[in-house]
């Protein structure tokens, strides 16, 4: 009786019916005449008995708790001012902080809270220096980090390269290998809808890593 | 749009060009893929369509009739206009062309004209009083760096397809052809980046934020150059210079070719 | 003459939306979300013998979008609309020389929410949305000058009416989402492909909205100036909207909810002629919105069932 069931999964976009049924909603639907519909181009998905749509595209919006990877592009006297690849900006005081920052500067740090217009307060920042910064779409980061940090831990273990996530779809890379980590998580990015990707990541790795490693690094 | 947001990247592409490498790994003299399609804009005498890695600029070619400018009645005019579309990149406000949009529109405009391109004294209907009037408009979509070389391709695509419309009772038949416009140049723009000592040609837009210098250098096929800008507050050396106009006029021919494929697959599509 | 039947110049059925609309989304990298419309007329461009000549000018008669392009001595270069590309097989001596679309080209590019700029504009309540038309200089017959007109900022206002209340503006305050459209090569109908296309810009750009709202000019064309012999026609082309008692009507339509959030006229008409304009708008808008589905759909090939 305790069997998994698999949960229909289907894409979406926005007017499109996800169930008439009385259910609880979730994110990214709205309801009218009883029937709930989809708000965006994403997967939609009645499960437990919530209707929800996991959005496809769309930029980040800070949210509390998550992990963010910021620019500084003002340095003001009680902290900075990140840029959070958002409309909304983030404020990092100087306590959260252990050194001393400057304009440009890559800092990682947590979404402490969001205020009434949505930016955020941050806090347990850290400089992040050398590697290399990559931006993909944040809708798709779900899907580089994968259930339970499956995906992130194989990216890491396979390319020997450290590899830190912001929710924001800012991603930091440090290692040999960054160019093969990189080429992958741009793949996942493209294929985060998919199924069978694990796989497809995993032997495009290997592959990229061979023939880089007979030609030369050029 | 903030410069610091490209300051982490920049900071890499200066710290791998001091290894002589780019951050796509892409060779120093090497162009990112190009495709062009023309004939594509049904009111245009002429039109073309560049992607140049992700660059895209549209051009279009039209003729109007008008009075010749006082100092040259026996010539028709050229006039080139350039928008960046705030399409192409987050960092554009919507509203009249900035410099880097005239910019744009005046170097564009002196390739074709000092190379004596396109022949204005075949533009005349009646010396004095009417001459046909070109006009080569630009419109920049999409900005993943190089929109010179881009819309170099552009202009060149659209004028290389274009045709002359006839004229009856000094109007302008609309969609009746008399000729093709017949050039004779082809002339094309190379753009070099400068990164610290290194220099590297069709700059995307990450190298473009970490360049020093820039110079664009706009040759024709047997090898005079015909347009020279130079951008970017850095500096170049005479040496350097000179490599760069060499490397143009091989590039040039490159790319004249390319132009010269699509205006063919043009004609037969 | 009354009785006499109105025929569409370029052969179509009244109903009938022209025989290319193509939309494509995420054309544009640097945009948060894009689209890209063609809608129009593919026109095939054939060389003909003068000995076929007087059949192509008896057709160009009855429609005149079948238009001689060229006279050479050799023969003429005859224009001919999909609609009638049938009509080709019944000449001896056609040859085929090229394709191409006679019709509106637009690229719209969605930016947002970001930052608002002026700062002050920006509302605690909800984003603000800009909506800029603008049409390229070549796109038209008579080359335009790049200056914004006023018909360009009439038609801007308009269509950000149109879009204002399917959006949830109100999900991102102290934003600004910009629409930006660029009509490339127009003929007749570019308010309604920019606005079509900005749907699914928009949609693309992960906005969250309503329905995908569809926008298409429904109108009349008729026989005669004074209107007496006339046909409701859905998607007016150019050579329709210089026809004699021509009525073009652009509307917004949000397609689940059949309501309409746009709607302007050019001309007189009865009550009547304006409740089967109305009519047929909405009979065209459930296919205009599958077009405007699939060019989002096609965007993402396999649909993933689990993980």
């Amino acid at each position: 009786m305790n069997e998994k069931t698999e949960v229909k999964r289907w894409l979406v976009v926005p007017g499109d019916l996800i169930t008439d049924q009385k259910v609880k909603l979730g994110p990214n639907v709205y309801v009218e005449g009883g029937k709930v519909y989809s708000k965006v181009v994403g997967l939609a998905e009645v499960k437990d008995g919530v209707a929800r749509v996991i959005p496809l595209e769309g930029r980040y919006i800070p949210k509390e708790g998550d992990p963010v990877i910021g620019i500084v592009v003002d340095v003001k006297i009680p902290g900075y001012d990140l840029d959070l690849n958002s409309p909304y900006l983030g404020f990092l005081p100087n306590e959260e902080l252990s050194e001393e920052a400057t304009y440009g500067d890559v800092i990682i740090a947590t979404v402490k809270n969001v205020d009434a217009v949505r930016n955020a307060l941050l806090e347990k920042g850290n400089i992040l220096r050398g590697g290399e910064l990559i931006t993909i779409n944040p809708k798709k980061v779900p899907r580089v980090i994968g259930k339970k940090r499956s995906m992130l831990n194989l990216l890491q273990n396979l390319t020997g390269v450290t590899i830190l996530v912001g929710a924001n779809g800012r991603i930091w890379l440090y290692g040999k290998n960054v160019d093969v980590a990189k080429e992958a998580i741009f793949k996942i990015e493209q294929e985060a809808h998919t199924s069978g990707l694990t796989d497809r990541i995993t032997k495009f790795i290997e592959e990229e890593l061979h023939e880089r490693g007979e030609g030369n690094q050029a | 749009m903030n410069e610091f947001i490209w300051e982490f990247t920049a900071d890499r592409i200066r710290k791998l060009a001091m290894k002589g490498f780019r951050i796509d790994r892409r060779p120093l003299l090497k162009y990112r893929p190009i495709s062009i399609e023309t004939g594509i804009i049904y009111n245009a005498d002429g039109s073309a369509i560049v992607n140049l890695g992700g660059t895209k600029v549209v051009a279009g070619v039209k003729f109007e009739l008008g009075q010749p400018y006082p100092d040259t009645p026996d010539k028709g005019a050229l006039l080139v206009d350039a928008e960046i579309l705030p399409h192409s990149s987050p960092a554009v406000e919507p509203g009249p062309p900035d410099e880097d949009a005239i910019e744009l529109a005046r170097i564009i405009d002196r390739s074709i004209r000092e190379s004596k391109a396109v022949d204005l004294t075949k533009l005349v209907i009646r010396e004095g009083e009417l001459v046909y009037l070109l006009f080569v408009d630009l419109r920049v979509l999409d900005n993943n760096g190089n929109i010179i070389d881009a819309s170099s391709l552009a202009a060149a695509a659209a004028l290389a397809s274009a045709q002359i419309p006839k004229v009856e009772d000094d109007q302008i038949v609309r969609h009746e052809y008399e000729r093709a416009l017949e050039l004779n140049e082809i002339p094309l723009y190379t753009t070099f980046a400068k990164i610290g000592k290194l220099i590297m040609v069709d700059p995307r837009i990450e190298e473009e934020h970490a360049m020093d210098a820039r110079m664009s250098i706009a040759t024709v096929d047997d090898g005079h150059v015909t347009a020279i800008q130079k951008g970017g507050n850095g500096s170049f050396t005479k040496g350097e210079i000179e490599f760069m106009i060499e490397e143009a006029i091989k590039k040039g021919r490159d790319l004249r070719k390319v132009v010269k494929e699509a205006v063919e697959d043009g004609r037969k599509n | 003459m009354s009785g006499e039947k109105v025929i569409r110049p370029d052969g179509r059925n009244y109903e009938d939306l022209r025989d290319t609309i193509r939309i494509e989304a995420g054309v544009l990298d640097r945009a948060d979300g894009s689209a890209y419309l063609e809608w129009g007329t593919t026109m095939k461009l054939v060389k003909v013998d003068k000995s076929d000549g007087k059949k192509v000018e008896k057709w160009s008669e009855t429609w005149p979008m079948i238009q001689t392009v060229e006279e050479t001595k050799d023969g003429i270069l005859v224009e001919f609309p999909k609609p009638l590309w049938h009509l080709i097989d019944e000449l001896k001596s056609a040859e085929e020389v090229k394709e191409y679309l006679r019709g509106n080209k637009v690229y719209v590019a969605v930016y947002g929410p970001r930052e608002p700029i002026p700062r002050h504009e920006a509302s605690p309540y909800r984003a603000i949305l800009r909506y800029r038309y603008t049409m390229s200089p070549f796109s038209v017959p008579e080359r335009k000058s790049p200056k914004p007109s006023r018909r360009e900022t009439e038609i801007s206002m308009v269509s950000r009416l149109a879009l204002e209340r399917v959006l949830f503006l109100e999900e991102f305050p102290m934003t600004m989402i910009d629409v930006f459209a660029e009509v490339i090569s127009a003929d007749a109908g570019t308010r309604v492909a920019a606005l079509t296309a900005a749907s699914v810009a928009l949609a693309d750009a992960g906005i969250p909205m309503r329905d995908i709202p569809v926008a298409l000019a429904v109108g009349r064309i008729c026989t005669d100036e004074d209107a007496t012999n006339c046909a409701i026609v859905a998607d007016l082309n150019k050579k329709e909207e210089d026809m004699p008692g021509a009525v073009d009507m652009p509307m917004v339509i949000v397609p689940r909810k059949e309501e309409f959030t746009l709607l302007q006229m050019d001309g007189r008409v009865t009550k009547e002629e304006l409740d089967q304009i109305l009519d047929l708008g909405l009979k065209k808008a459930k296919e205009l919105n599958k077009i405007q589905r699939e060019a989002l759909i096609r965007k993402y090939e396999r649909v993933t069932e689990n993980e």
